[in-house]
């Protein structure tokens, strides 16, 4: 009952908790050096095909740098920002687009 | 309430910002905290002695009556820095709503050579189909204003919770249109971001 709790919530997460995650696990691997593609998908617990998507779009928001991979200024500012973002867009109807 | 009150509100500190750009969507959940924070994002302005256009439906005297509570009006009345604008509450006709608002504009344009700080919106109603184009037709000429002027707008909405796909779609469109995003919410510290985030 708890994993299908945890599956049905995973699978609900808007696009601001997936950009939140990847920039995170960027973040998170950019400590330990190189930033390798498969421990980000790890990490934000993604298909490569939704990884590859949506690496796109934070790369296309300048939230991302891709060679190397590094999150930017803005994706920092971001991840500061993302709870008012995530609380404006449930009160806007927004999250589930 | 005592004056000036309002502008010791923590809650609406961010709004002292500097690093805003020029085209900013205002969402609020409570109209009064809405008015007191156009009010404090003029006064900002006047403070720096930029003329503030502050666009109503209401009773101008009604509305400056209000603005008295909350800053020191008397030290901008003898400057002629504060212009509170009647616009007309319920526009039907695109071509006359966007011809009134290009009229305030140029008033602004001809009279604001210091810059100015402009807070309406120019369109209050956008429940129906019309008014959500005329909104965003007015949001696309102050974006044109803003690019070959020195100054800022200031677009106050009510947070409403967006009904089907077409009031999500006109939503996204209102971001983009905007630069920065000032989200004051019914409780707790009101906040700014990039408006690149909500899209």
């Amino acid at each position: 009952m708890e994993i299908d709790k945890r599956i049905s919530r995973r699978s609900k997460r808007s696009k601001w908790e997936i950009y939140h995650d990847i920039l995170t696990a960027i973040i998170n691997e950019n400590t330990y050096g190189e930033v390798r593609v498969t421990r980000i998908q790890f990490q934000s617990n993604l298909s490569y095909d939704n990884l590859t998507k949506h690496l796109k779009d934070v790369e296309k928001k300048q939230m991302i740098n891709r060679t190397p991979l590094s999150v930017t200024q803005k994706g920092f500012q971001f991840l500061k920002d993302s709870r008012s973002v995530k609380e404006l867009a449930q009160k806007l109807g927004l999250d589930q687009v | 309430m005592k004056n000036g009150a309002n502008m010791k509100n923590q809650k609406f500190k961010f709004i002292d910002n500097e690093d805003f750009r020029n085209h900013l969507l205002m969402l609020y959940e409570n109209a009064e905290s809405g008015f007191v924070a156009k009010v404090r994002y003029l006064n900002n302005g006047l403070l720096k002695g930029e003329h503030a256009v502050f666009l109503t439906s209401e009773d101008p005297k009604y509305i400056e009556g209000k603005i008295a509570k909350i800053i020191d009006l008397n030290k901008f009345r003898k400057k002629g820095l504060l212009h509170i604008v009647k616009i007309p509450e319920n526009i039907t006709s695109s071509s006359d709503a966007l011809k009134q608002y290009e009229e305030i504009l140029k008033v602004i344009e001809s009279s604001a050579e210091k810059g100015f700080r402009l807070t309406g919106p120019f369109i209050e109603k956008t429940n129906t189909k019309i008014g959500k184009k005329l909104r965003l037709l007015a949001e696309q000429k102050s974006v044109k204003f803003l690019s070959k002027h020195k100054g800022s707008i200031l677009c106050p909405h009510p947070i409403v919770k967006a009904k089907n796909n077409e009031e999500k779609q006109w939503m996204c469109n209102m971001f983009r249109e905007h630069t920065d995003i000032l989200y004051i919410p019914k409780s707790g510290q009101g906040k700014s971001f990039n408006s690149d985030f909500m899209l």
